[in-house]
Parts: structure tokens; sequence; C-alpha cells
């Protein structure tokens, strides 16, 4: 978010004050993508961040008479986001809704790059890769693709840490390269 | 304009627009120490008025008032701790506290000074032969009941971030205020009596409220 912005949306909910419906609309078109933004990195089900955003726009609408012109906007904002946002997590975790989800349903690699929109992009890794000498791209592999921590790479392939870490850093480097 | 319902929409765009057509002009609020100035004024009559004319004041109110450095020490603290507490509401009951959340720690420092004081004096007076009246519970309630359900509705109409900080300063405000009352209209000086029969029944409302915040005080 720039000034720009800021004093813009300071503005809008001016104008909305005192009943001004386009500049509110503006407003809060404006604002659900941007607490969308703020929230999605706190919020791991990405179906409750459009729920989450609206109860938001909810309470802005509900609230909007303890925003004072004289003051800056954002804080206001961003504590009525902290406040919804918390407010979910006590009702999610009160009533259990919450779900674990097994890393192997979730959208793996494999889906991704079965998607024909990104097959192209795999095959050019996968190629790049097959390029790379076998002990590189094992290290890359298992830190990359299977996930491995430095140290258990470091055991696994009889090499110091560093050197695991040194080696990802240049295989990186070669796929940038290929890849462009 | 709180009588959206998220779902009752099924798109954000749709939610804007019912918004944005529900829109009506609304004032922003007066600044907290105009706004909770009814408050405290009302208060300050309702327990001057139970004590002097539902109660009844203690017989030697004026010469404590006067010449007893103790009480005026107790009455001027706990007063300090009600305007203030009372008027730092008026920032809690705001989702961003007009970006002045410093203003909790002045009623925060006249409590610590407060407590303070009642320590000392629990731990340096003689507390032998404890002279308890349990008249004080009732009139406890007597005094603080009209002026916190009206600050509990005060509080109900803002918009607190935090239920509990709402919960916690209310109980602050009331308890200092029915707690000068008491002083006001008992006659027993003895610490233990202050301490338990006075103060603590506050500490209990406190943790009451603090249970009950979240429901007294969403939005």
């Amino acid at each position: 978010m720039t000034n720009n912005d800021e004093t813009r949306w300071a503005t809008l909910i001016s104008a909305a004050q005192t009943g001004d419906k386009a500049s509110y609309s503006q407003l809060l078109a404006e604002l659900y993508p941007y607490i969308k933004n703020v929230i999605a990195p706190r919020i791991s089900q990405k179906d409750a961040i459009d729920d989450i955003a609206q109860e938001i726009l909810i309470s802005l609408h509900s609230s909007m008479n303890t925003y004072d012109g004289k003051r800056a906007f954002k804080p206001w904002l961003h504590a009525i986001i902290t406040y919804r946002t918390y407010d979910y997590f006590r009702k999610h975790y009160k009533n259990n809704t919450y779900t674990y989800e097994d890393l192997d349903f979730t959208a793996t690699p494999e889906d991704y790059v079965t998607s024909t929109a990104h097959i192209g992009e795999y095959k050019d890794i996968e190629k790049a890769l097959d390029s790379l000498p076998k002990k590189q791209r094992k290290v890359f592999e298992m830190a990359k693709i299977q996930g491995y921590s430095m140290k258990e790479i470091a055991s696994e392939m009889d090499m110091s840490e560093s050197a695991v870490k040194v080696s990802i850093h240049r295989t990186l480097g070669k796929l940038k390269e290929m890849i462009g | 304009m709180n009588n959206v319902n998220k779902k009752d929409n099924k798109t954000a765009e749709e939610l804007i627009s019912k918004l944005s057509g529900d829109l009506e002009p609304c004032k922003p609020l007066k600044h907290p120490l105009k706004r909770m100035a009814p408050w405290v004024l009302i208060a300050s009559l309702y327990v001057a008025l139970v004590a002097f004319f539902g109660i009844g004041v203690r017989p030697d109110i004026w010469d404590m008032l006067m010449h007893n450095h103790r009480f005026q020490l107790d009455i001027g603290l706990a007063t300090m701790i009600y305007l203030s507490s009372g008027f730092v509401l008026g920032w809690v009951n705001l989702p961003d506290m007009r970006q002045q959340p410093w203003v909790v720690a002045i009623p925060v420092v006249f409590l610590v000074l407060f407590i303070g004081n009642i320590l000392f004096r629990l731990f340096t007076e003689n507390l032998a032969n404890p002279n308890y009246d349990m008249i004080c519970f009732p009139h406890s309630v007597y005094l603080t009941v009209i002026p916190l359900g009206y600050l509990i509705f005060l509080i109900r109409k803002g918009c607190p971030s935090c239920h509990k900080k709402s919960a916690l300063f209310a109980t602050i405000a009331i308890s200092a205020i029915g707690w000068i009352g008491l002083r006001f209209t008992s006659p027993i000086d003895h610490m233990v009596h202050i301490f338990f029969v006075q103060f603590l029944p506050f500490i209990a409302l406190g943790i009451l409220l603090g249970i009950l915040s979240a429901k007294l005080f969403r939005w």
C-alpha cells in the first residue's frame, strides 16, 4: 500500500460518512483485494479467506462512525482486520472445524505440472535437470523436491552442509540460466 | 447499518453492492472525553444520591474528609482511578484506540499506587480484632448497579477490538466509584474489612465481566 492509497482511502471513507454511495462502493472494491492480501498469509484454509474478508467489510461498514478523518486510515483498518481475523480463529478452533490436510492431497508439484498450462514449463525443468551431473541433480532433488534437511543430505551424500548449500545455489543458478 | 449478513451474499461484488446500497450518512463519534463525560457525571450523581439519601453517609464523614490524611489519600487515588479509567474506556471502545494506546497507562499508574497503598497498610497497620460489616456487600451492589449497566450499554455501542481490555477498565472504573461510595457510607476503617469486604468483591466482578466480555462486547 502506498501513501497515495492511504490518502485516497481516507478521502473515500470521509465521503462515505456523508452518504456518498459511489465513493463507498469504490472504497470497498479497492479494500477487498487488499484485505485478502493482508489475511492470506495468516490463514491456512484458502476458502476461509473470502469469508473473513467479507466479514471484515461488514465490520468496517458497521463501525464506520468510529473512524475520525483527522486520524490515519490504515491503523484503523488494520485494527478491524486483526480483530475479525482473531475472531475467526477463536470460533474456528473452538468449534473444532479445522481439518488437518495430508500433504498428499494438497496441490503437489505433480498436480501442478499435469495442468496443461504448465506442461511445457515442467518439461523444460526436467530437461535442465537431466543436463546436470548426477550427484548435483540428486542433491538438488533431495533438497527442493523431497524436502530433506541440509544435515540429512550432507550425511546421505557424504558432503559437508556448506558444500550442499553451495551445490544447491549453483544448481539454481544453472537452471535459471537454462530456463531463462 | 449493522443488519447485513454475509450468508445472504454469495459474492464479494454482491456484498459490496449491498453495503453501498445500505449506506446512510453517519457522524464520526465524538472525542472519547466528550463521549464518556455523561457516564462520569451520571455515575457520580447516582453514587452521591445513593450514599446520601439511600444508604446514608457515615457520621464522621466531614471530619474524615477534612482531617484524616489516609482517608484523603484513599479517596483521592480512587477518584483518579475512577475518572481516568472511565475516560480511557472511550479510547478502548474504538477499534484503533484513536492510535493512542498509551492512554491506558494513566489509570494503571493510579491503580498501582492504590494497590500499593492498600498492601502497605495491610502489612503495617494493626490488623488485630478485625471488624466486619457484611452489609457492605449489598451496599456495593446498590452503589454500582446503575453505573455498571450504563457503562455496559456504552461499551456495546462502541466497537472495542479487545473485549478483555474493555472488561478490565469497566471493572476498574466501577470498582473505584463503588469503593468511594462504600468508604463514604461505611464507618469501618479496619484494613481487613476494607480489603476483604470492600475491595475483593469488585475483583470477583472483574473476573465475571472478563469471562462474559466476549459475549457482552462482541460487535
